[in-house]
């Protein structure tokens, strides 16, 4: 498998007002073409923040890089702003998580998405517009004609995030980063959407990196999963393979805490505490605290990565040792 | 659009009526007596304040004089001044063409320095031109603004003749030169609070994740600036823009004394020193409908930016 793209001992800082963070601290994650992987976790486990520096969107005099971030064999954290800014749009895209404040509240529909096509392609107005409404029925919104004179207040939660697929997709990138694209909206609204980006992976023939907290929605969707915890990748295997032989301790929580619909109880195991805040290097398994298997070997170093099977790593000697016995 | 500034307008007559009779009202309950300030304080005799009275109306009850003052203005009668025995309009339509012509002026010019000022101190915040830029703002706020007029005509006018040193033109054309001091000295006590205001906005709308979608398409930063955030952070620029416009009418007083331009201003303070009723109701009305037509020019400016207040109304 060659990879597209290709993260390697990304580590991140941020200079914030309180100190710096440490907000990633190591994450290596790798994404062949046409994939579909999913990037899980807990919020401020690091996942959005991945997805940032992809796309070089952390403000460079407040922020620290090292590691190495690789697409197509570019390395994008030290390119030049003008090649990124060629990549970002024409073959990285982005849509986020809360699209009613992602769209310029002043601009119509087609404006916002012939914009993109315009800078990438260098082409008329009546093209760009052309495109967009292309675009509009490519995401299901039509009619078109009609849908592109209006703002982005004048539609629904839905429609909005459809409008920002369409934008992020009028350029046929490569690659599609969504985070979290589905969080702001209603759960029918949410199986549309991601029917909709499954489909589009198909047509347009690209990788999606699809950020999300919720499992549930990993295994509707994706191929693969990566988990986060803490600003580190703590588990990697296929979907398959994570439902029935997660070994990290958090990738089994989280997992346990999908919601059901048609459940049996309300009830939804939580995780008890939440993900530290990175204001030093923590020295060990982050994940201490809140892990009822913990011991002393995993607070005195930071567990590595080991392969459980082919395509299934985690970092978590307890459980991968079987030290825990057949838990 | 056209149909939304029609009903701005019609909510406007309501407003101007009521306004109009607080003026009246306001006017008669001033401690003041317009027949001794007339007369300069010499004593007179009943039967003379009588006949004073009767010429100048005084002797009416007070709704007569409000109805006659209003039916007189349809007639395009503002009044007689007590004080120079002229027509309020004839005194009127000498200075306020020159005052709002000077405000309009001063604005443009605020407008065109603070705008670009804010922009850049918003794209470097907290770097040093965003540092030095502000510093300098709050130097020209802080500076008395005759005093500016003051230093302005020294160099410019009589120094090197650039400008007349006092006095306005006699037409529009000639005011855009006769003006330019006295417009200067008043922009640059504007331009600090409006590129504060941009600034801080344009801040705000950089951080937006609309702002961060643009970048992500790979819109080129200066293009994020004035093509998306720019727009967004118009409104309250606008707000502050024309509140300070209104109130320099009578605010430029200041300026136009050191100039010698004989504005608006200083005919209304003057009326109201001397009770001179016709003057002081007259030009306070008319201050009120340019503050509403300010105001009506501001809500079409809104609507023409923002689709959501347009598509509402
Ligand atoms: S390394 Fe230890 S603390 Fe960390 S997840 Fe595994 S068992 Fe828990």
């Amino acid at each position: 498998m060659s990879a597209m793209l290709e993260i390697r001992d990304l580590k991140v800082d941020l200079m914030t007002q309180r100190g710096i963070v440490y907000a990633l601290q190591g994450v290596n994650l790798a994404l062949a073409k046409g994939e579909l992987p999913g990037l899980a976790g807990g919020s401020g486990c690091g996942q959005a923040l991945t997805a940032k520096a992809i796309m070089r969107l952390l403000p460079r005099d407040r922020s620290r890089f090292s590691g190495s971030i690789r697409f197509e064999g570019t390395e994008l954290l030290d390119a030049k702003e003008k090649y990124i800014n060629k990549l970002r749009g024409d073959r990285i895209s982005m849509i986020f998580q809360d699209p009613m404040v992602s769209l310029n509240p002043l601009m119509t529909i087609g404006d916002q998405i012939g914009e993109i096509y315009r800078i990438h392609n260098h082409v008329s107005k009546a093209e760009a517009r052309k495109r967009a409404a292309e675009m509009l029925e490519l995401v299901g919104i039509p009619p078109a004609d009609k849908r592109m004179k209006q703002y982005p207040f004048e539609l629904s939660g839905g429609l909005q995030q459809r409008v920002m697929i369409a934008i992020a997709c009028a350029c046929k990138p490569e690659l599609l980063i969504a985070d979290e694209p589905t969080t702001a909206l209603d759960v029918t609204i949410q199986a549309q959407i991601l029917d909709l980006l499954k489909t589009l992976r198909k047509e347009l023939n690209m990788s999606i990196l699809l950020i999300t907290h919720n499992f549930g929605i990993v295994a509707e969707v994706c191929d693969r999963v990566s988990v986060m915890y803490a600003g580190r990748v703590i588990e990697t295997a296929d979907t398959r393979d994570i439902f029935r032989n997660a070994k990290h301790p958090y990738s089994r929580a989280l997992i346990a805490s999908i919601p059901r619909a048609g459940g049996e109880s309300e009830y939804l195991p939580t995780i008890p505490g939440a993900p530290p805040r990175l204001f030093e290097r923590i020295n060990g398994c982050a994940y201490a605290p809140r892990c009822p298997y913990a011991c002393d070997v995993c607070r005195s170093s930071v567990p590595e990565t080991n392969a459980v099977s082919e395509n299934h790593t985690a970092a978590c000697p307890v459980m991968m040792n079987d030290m825990a016995g057949n838990i | 659009m056209s149909k939304y500034i029609f009903k701005r307008i019609l909510s406007l007559i309501p407003i101007v009526i009521i306004v109009s009779v607080l003026i009246f009202a306001m006017v008669r309950i001033t401690p003041s007596d317009p027949v001794a300030v007339m007369m300069k304080g010499k004593k007179i005799t009943p039967e003379t304040r009588a006949s004073i009275e009767a010429q100048f109306d005084l002797d009416k009850s007070y709704p007569e004089q409000y109805i006659c003052w209003i039916r007189n203005i349809f007639k395009g009668d503002f009044g007689t001044s007590f004080h120079y025995k002229q027509p309020v309009l004839s005194l009127v339509s000498s200075r306020l063409p020159n005052t709002l012509q000077l405000v309009m002026m001063a604005s443009l010019l605020a407008l065109l320095i603070a705008l670009p000022l804010g922009i850049v101190c918003a794209v470097n915040m907290n770097r040093m031109a965003d540092r030095v830029l502000s510093l300098l703002t709050l130097i020209f706020v802080s500076a008395p603004t005759f005093l500016v007029g003051i230093l302005l005509m020294l160099g410019f006018a009589v120094k090197l003749g650039w400008f007349p040193v006092y006095g306005a033109g006699h037409n529009f054309v000639e005011n855009l030169h006769a003006l330019f001091l006295p417009a200067v000295a008043l922009a640059l006590n504007m331009v600090a609070l409006i590129a504060r205001i941009t600034r801080s906005n344009m801040i705000e709308q950089l951080n937006a994740p609309y702002a961060q979608t643009a970048i992500a398409k790979g819109v080129p930063l200066r293009k994020v600036v004035m093509g998306h955030c720019f727009k967004n952070a118009l409104i309250p620029v606008i707000t502050v823009t024309s509140i300070q416009f209104g109130g320099m009418i009578v605010g430029a007083v200041l300026v136009e004394n050191v100039f010698a331009l004989g504005g608006v201003g200083a005919l209304l303070i003057d009326a109201i020193k001397q009770a001179d009723y016709p003057v002081t109701q007259s030009i306070t009305l008319m201050m009120v409908v340019v503050f509403l037509t300010i105001n009506l020019i501001v809500d079409v400016l809104y609507a023409a930016i923002d689709p959501r207040i347009r598509l509402d109304a």
